[in-house]
């Protein structure tokens, strides 16, 4: 298992408060960043993100604290205390897509306090859908195997599905097409990081 | 001694997982990634198999017996691999033994 799937994630008000919030923030959004230093690369990525996630950030919270630990059994990674909680919309107009990466920074990219551990992905938009792609390309990652031969499955975004998986599994978003250009009609995406403490050891695991 | 020259090893010792060694499971497989030098580590079924249980905080010897119960091998045998990979682990810093 290397993602899981969950309906429903913030429920039918909260999905529909956070869109609205997302349509009536245009202005607000800004282009979308990568890497530690929050360089903005277009070659890489192309959306754009606000963190502000008005007063619905507290709801927002206890749903992914209430999801979590569910989705970090089934995909069998490594458990932290949870330290911290990381959000941010993003909005993929007309032409959006953000090429093969993993969330998490390593090496001298490495954050100093605190590192990511399970990326949360959920997905708004308005009914009918009116863009095309945007799926959720996931890859297995193997060490073991060539990054050209590796195995991945696409995911199709609907309106409040969350996909969880490990911030380190190398995924990407294909491009999405929005003929009609309305940031209206967009493919929203509200990313929610687990973060845990760096000198944290793990917890117990359950054995399956 | 062992017979390779090494200090025999106290197999009810726990095998602790470094904070730099984050794990996920790709099919039978575990995948390490090391945070602080970015490099992966791959494990077959039965290295994956070791690391959930030690993650469980199964001493090495619990581990050479339920690896050699549910894989059918002597535990002879999975001893000596199992301690290799313990030094593999190790030397990359990624676990360590419990006192």
């Amino acid at each position: 298992v290397i993602h899981v799937g969950i309906e429903n994630f913030l429920g039918p008000v909260l999905a529909a408060k956070l869109l609205e919030h997302c349509i009536a923030s245009e202005s607000v959004f800004g282009a979308s960043t990568v890497g530690a230093g929050g360089d903005v690369k277009s070659t890489v990525r192309q959306s754009r993100r606000l963190e502000d996630l008005g007063t619905l950030r507290g709801a927002i919270e206890r749903r992914v604290a209430l999801h979590a630990p569910w989705a970090i059994k089934q995909l069998g990674i490594t458990a932290y205390p949870v330290k911290g909680l990381e959000l941010e919309l993003v909005a993929h107009e007309e032409g959006a897509f953000y090429k093969r990466h993993i969330d998490l920074f390593t090496g001298r990219d490495r954050s100093e306090g605190q590192d990511r551990f399970l990326t949360v992905v959920c997905y708004l938009h308005r009914e009918p859908k009116a863009f095309e792609g945007g799926e959720l390309r996931l890859f297995e990652g193997l060490p073991s195997r060539l990054p050209e031969e590796d195995r991945f499955i696409d995911i199709e975004p609907g309106h409040d599905l969350a996909i969880a998986f490990s911030s380190w599994l190398p995924h990407e978003v294909r491009p999405v097409r929005c003929p009609s250009l309305s940031f209206a009609d967009a493919r929203f995406a509200l990313n929610c990081w687990l973060l845990r403490d760096r000198n944290d050891a793990a917890l117990a695991a359950e054995l399956a | 001694m062992t017979d390779n020259g090494r200090p025999a090893m106290n197999l009810n010792r726990k095998i602790i997982i470094s904070p730099q060694a984050m794990a996920r499971t790709v099919g039978d497989e575990v995948v390490i990634l090391d945070l602080d030098k970015g490099a992966y580590f791959g494990l077959n079924a039965v290295g994956a198999r070791a690391w959930q249980l030690w993650a469980a905080q199964k001493t090495i010897a619990e581990t050479v017996e339920l690896i050699a119960l549910e894989f059918e091998a002597p535990a002879e045998t999975v001893t000596t691999d199992l301690l290799e990979l313990v030094q593999d682990l190790k030397t990359a810093n990624l676990v360590e033994l419990s006192d």
